[in-house]
């Protein structure tokens, strides 16, 4: 998507101003709702976590 | 921001000016006396309410140190003095004097800010968030669009607040640093 910056859910608990479960339960919905066109897109991004490993975290992506 | 205790003072001292004015201020007595005249068809009952209760003294004394205030000080002074009965924070009374006294653009400016932000609001409701639904592209934009409109709204009203302040800290400057009789 041109223009959008992606957020995991730790963003988007910061954005909406809710628990980072809630961010999730709401990625998951928007994860379940992708065949809807007009709904935000939800892809995998990489995450390095503690001991320097990348994994792979879910990401909306925010239009900006 | 002014210090509650001294904005507080400042409206108890300058109160007495208001209830001068109000009471019909410092004309003279009628001319065809007062004959047959009481209660209050009487146009100097409330002058003398107001003596009795020794408190024409004090509005003719602050109409007195209020001539040798410096002008620009002096409408702020008369705003305080119209609300002298009151004790409010000194934020609301920065806000409420620079609505009424401040410069037209920032007034302008927080209008147009408001009515920016009425109208994201108001595409929110249509397009925003919905219980239960998924978060559609629409939704987002106006999520940011009613976030980022607020913030610039908050940022107006404090430069109000701020010239507001400005104007209490130096009526208040003015005043007290004018004083001729001791507290």
């Amino acid at each position: 998507m041109m223009g959008s910056r992606a957020e995991t859910v730790r963003d988007l608990a910061a954005r909406l101003g809710v628990s980072r479960a809630t961010a999730y339960r709401r990625m998951e919905q928007i994860r379940g709702a992708q065949s809807q066109p007009d709904v935000l897109r939800v892809v995998e991004a990489e995450a390095v976590i503690g001991n320097g490993a990348r994994r792979k975290v879910l990401a909306v992506e925010w239009p900006g | 921001m002014i210090a509650p205790d001294v904005l507080h003072r400042l409206l108890a001292e300058l109160e007495p000016y208001a209830r001068l004015a109000a009471a019909g201020g410092l004309r003279a007595g009628p001319l065809e006396g007062r004959d047959g005249q009481g209660g209050g068809g009487d146009p100097q009952a409330a002058a003398d309410r107001l003596h009795d209760r020794g408190m024409l003294a004090k509005g003719r004394e602050v109409y007195r140190r209020m001539g040798r205030m410096p002008s620009a000080v002096r409408p702020a002074l008369l705003w305080l003095s119209d609300r002298g009965a009151s004790r409010p924070d000194p934020r609301t009374a920065a806000r409420l004097i620079a609505g009424e006294l401040g410069p037209i653009a920032l007034r302008d400016r927080l209008d147009a800010a408001t009515r920016h932000r009425e109208a994201a609001a108001r595409r929110y409701a249509v397009a925003g968030p919905r219980r239960g639904a998924p978060l559609t592209v629409d939704g987002a934009k106006a999520h940011d669009a009613m976030r980022g409109s607020t913030t610039v709204e908050q940022t107006a009203e404090d430069a109000l607040v701020d010239w507001g302040d400005a104007v209490l800290v130096a009526a208040a400057e003015a005043w007290f640093g004018n004083r001729t009789d001791t507290p």
